[in-house]
């Protein structure tokens, strides 16, 4: 895949218009949410191009899909791509991208500045914000992106973190906004402004996405506790469209959307026995 | 006339704007540096490139806070 510009380039925007849907998987761990993600997207790519991503640490989609898939956008079949981020490899390659810039025109500091990338990148805010940062970025290619999540505690920080880093983004842009009437009066000139607003659109952008084309399935099986986790993450995240959704399902009472159970539903051929259909009518 | 229209202003304006103008630089850079007084900082890494841009500004700002050192390892302003 084509290195994607970042910062610090001038970006002007993100054009969102190919993106159809932003799928989430969410829920207690083992309830099934990266095969349900795998068979969602797999469908999803008889309509258009779609794109899986694991931003789960602990990666299972090359088990699923029984082929080393790994950080880089793979191809697994036509209109279908999966990807597996590690928020560390995206904290340093944005950290280099950044530092090669710097280091041309301040050498004096860029390797302090590498000194801190290094311990910054097991900083868990840095880990956050870089996944939704690259999560944006590929929002721009695809018409659907299926993501599976981690298990429910940290999906639910995935979500606040971009509310939040918005949030303070707005307050910065509106303080560096009236530093710089203050210096233009003293005629000078301020460059951070500029910096500023370019990160606040991108992340007032990530927010229009999440809420006009992000849907949350919560995902629990025919158990109290994942039943139970289920529950918060649709109370948590309720200004979302969040559906909860039955897994493995024998038969228990159910309104909501569900999927049955299917036994070893792995590799290309065994995700299609699982049957979805409940889950695409609602996208 | 422009020049005795800007003399005018800046006599009358120039020390009420630079009071509330260190007032907001103080603000800004506290807000950046959080880190620097051990609070977490949310933009985690999104500040980074930020920071050449701020350096000979942080320089200032900690000699005005009644530090001679800088103390940050990775800007060695001092």
């Amino acid at each position: 895949m084509a290195q994607k510009s970042g910062y610090g380039e001038g970006r002007a925007g993100f054009s969102t218009v190919l993106l159809r849907r932003l799928v989430f998987f969410g829920g207690k761990g083992g309830v099934g949410k990266s095969t349900l993600s795998s068979a969602t997207a797999l469908r999803l790519s008889e309509k258009d191009r779609t794109l899986l991503v694991s931003v789960d640490p602990a990666h299972s989609l090359t088990g699923i899909f029984g082929m080393e898939i790994g950080p880089q956008v793979k191809i697994l079949k036509e209109n279908l791509y999966a990807v597996e981020l590690s928020a560390e490899i995206l904290v340093e390659e944005y950290a280099q991208r950044v530092l090669g810039a710097m280091g041309e025109l301040l050498p004096s500091i860029s390797s302090g500045l590498k000194e801190y990338s290094r311990h910054i990148k097991h900083s868990p805010t840095a880990l956050e914000t870089a996944v939704l940062d690259k999560l944006v970025e590929l929002c721009d290619e695809y018409a659907f992106l299926v993501v599976d999540s981690a298990p429910t505690g940290q999906m639910l920080r995935l979500f606040e973190t971009a509310h939040m880093v918005s949030g303070w983004f707005e307050f910065l842009f509106r303080l560096a906004k009236e530093r710089q009437r203050l210096e233009r009066f003293m005629g000078r000139e301020d460059k951070l402004l500029t910096l500023i607003e370019e990160r606040r659109r991108k992340l007032k952008t990530l927010e229009s996405i999440l809420r006009e084309k992000a849907v949350i399935f919560a995902v629990a099986n025919e158990e109290r506790l994942s039943m139970q986790e289920m529950e918060t993450l649709r109370e948590r995240l309720k200004n979302f469209r969040v559906y909860p959704l039955l897994n493995r399902w024998l038969g228990m009472e159910w309104k909501g959307p569900r999927v049955g159970w299917v036994e070893e539903p792995y590799g290309l051929e065994g995700l299609k026995k699982l049957d979805v259909g409940e889950i695409l009518e609602l996208l | 006339m422009k020049d005795i229209l800007k003399g005018f202003l800046e006599l009358h304006f120039k020390k009420q704007v630079e009071v509330s103008y260190y007032y907001i630089r103080d603000l800004l850079l506290l807000s950046l540096f959080l880190d620097y007084f051990g609070l977490d900082n949310p933009l985690g890494i999104y500040a980074l490139d930020l920071y050449p841009y701020m350096f000979e500004e942080f320089h200032l700002w900690h000699r005005s806070l009644g530090m001679e050192r800088g103390g940050l390892d990775f800007l060695p302003c001092c």
